[in-house]
């Protein structure tokens, strides 16, 4: 392993940078099949969302704003079921606690950017850019124009999910037209291309002692807790594989030490 | 309270969440034990996404539980990721069976 991604930051930042072009679509290659995964989901946020009785304004705000599609999910279910809002905003913070892992990860690909720019890329910081942007790091390092594959990496998933989810918007207006075909875009599968992409990515990282031991831990516990509110199981499978990885790596570094 | 609280109370949330570490990255040195936990963490959380997902564990138990078309296809995904190394070639395979599964209505 790497003594970290401030050595390597600083390693790549001065050597010759592709253009902001080329960044620009690059980002967007690695964040379209992410995209193309988030369109059923966000076509069933929308539907729901109204269908709930949410106004336009409000699930357009909640996917402008929020951006993130299990806690919109789980908010709409809860305000419609009257839930007060501080355990609306406690379910939330537990959903999305994994985005402060997101960013430790990524704080060191972006620390000589403007504060401008750092609040950006970490505001718009989702599941998918953050897969496709570490991997991308890690494999190609960092350099001047880097963060602008970044930046389109968000701007494409939250254009891509508001419109989707505005298409969900129209559709639920036009339910009764939908129900009467037995049309269901949940079963379309789609939402597998998205699924398909982590799987690669974790495989090609499965090549350290470390790296298998945090897959084989995060993937069991995440099964056995998967009965857990509000995906409680996922920070919680997540936190305890990286803390046994690093506790493994550890015991193996000390015996080829001995 | 309002819809339009609780959504602007979210929307603060995340901010708070996601943006305190990238505003102060320029005066914050992580340590590095820290940082060789952190890189686990694609992994870890990509893993903890994937199996729930692959074994229907979100959804309402059934019979028919594991024996589903998204438990094949992250095999195949599984399978096209070791053999071509290639995340395109993964994702064309694995969409592939998923949606190939689903049409020909196995499950």
């Amino acid at each position: 392993l790497s003594d970290g991604t401030t050595v390597q930051a600083a390693a790549h930042i001065e050597a010759a940078a592709p253009s902001r072009r080329t960044e620009i679509l690059d980002g967007l290659k690695i964040t379209l099949p992410f995209m193309v995964g988030a369109a059923p989901f966000g076509v069933i946020f929308g539907a729901l969302a109204i269908s709930q009785g949410l106004s336009v304004f409000e699930t357009m705000a909640l996917s402008l704003f929020v951006f993130s599609g299990s806690a919109q999910f789980v908010a709409i279910a809860l305000i419609a079921a009257a839930t007060p809002a501080w355990v609306i905003w406690l379910v939330t913070v537990i959903l999305n606690l994994r985005h402060t892992l997101y960013a430790a990860t990524l704080v060191g690909y972006v620390r000589h950017l403007s504060i401008g720019w750092r609040f950006i890329l970490s505001a718009g910081l989702t599941d998918e850019t953050f897969a496709a942007m570490e991997d991308r790091y890690r494999r190609l390092g960092v350099h001047r124009n880097s963060h602008w594959a970044y930046l389109a990496s968000i701007v494409a998933m939250h254009v891509n999910w508001n419109c989707w989810t505005l298409i969900g918007v129209a559709v639920a207006k036009q339910m009764e037209t939908l129900q009467g075909t037995g049309f269901k875009l949940e079963e379309l599968g789609l939402e597998f291309a998205a699924i398909a992409t982590f799987i690669g990515m974790v495989v090609q990282k499965l090549r350290t002692p470390g790296a298998q031991v945090a897959a084989a831990v995060a993937g069991i516990l995440a099964a056995l807790l998967a009965a857990l509110p509000y995906k409680a199981g996922l920070t919680i499978a997540t936190l305890v594989a990286i803390a046994v990885a690093v506790l493994v790596e550890r015991r193996l570094e000390r015996r080829g030490r001995a | 309270m309002s819809a339009g609280v609780i959504i602007f109370g979210m929307a603060l949330i995340n901010l708070v969440l996601r943006c305190p570490l990238f505003l102060v990255a320029n005066r914050i040195r992580i340590p590095g034990i820290v940082e060789k936990a952190l890189a686990h963490c694609p992994v870890a959380v990509l893993t903890a996404i994937i199996v729930p997902f692959a074994l229907h564990l979100d959804q309402a138990p059934d019979a028919s539980q594991w024996l589903n078309p998204d438990l094949f296809a992250t095999g195949a995904a599984i399978g096209a990721s070791l053999l071509t190394r290639n995340l395109m070639a993964t994702i064309a395979v694995g969409l592939g069976v998923a949606l190939l599964l689903r049409y020909l209505a196995i499950f």
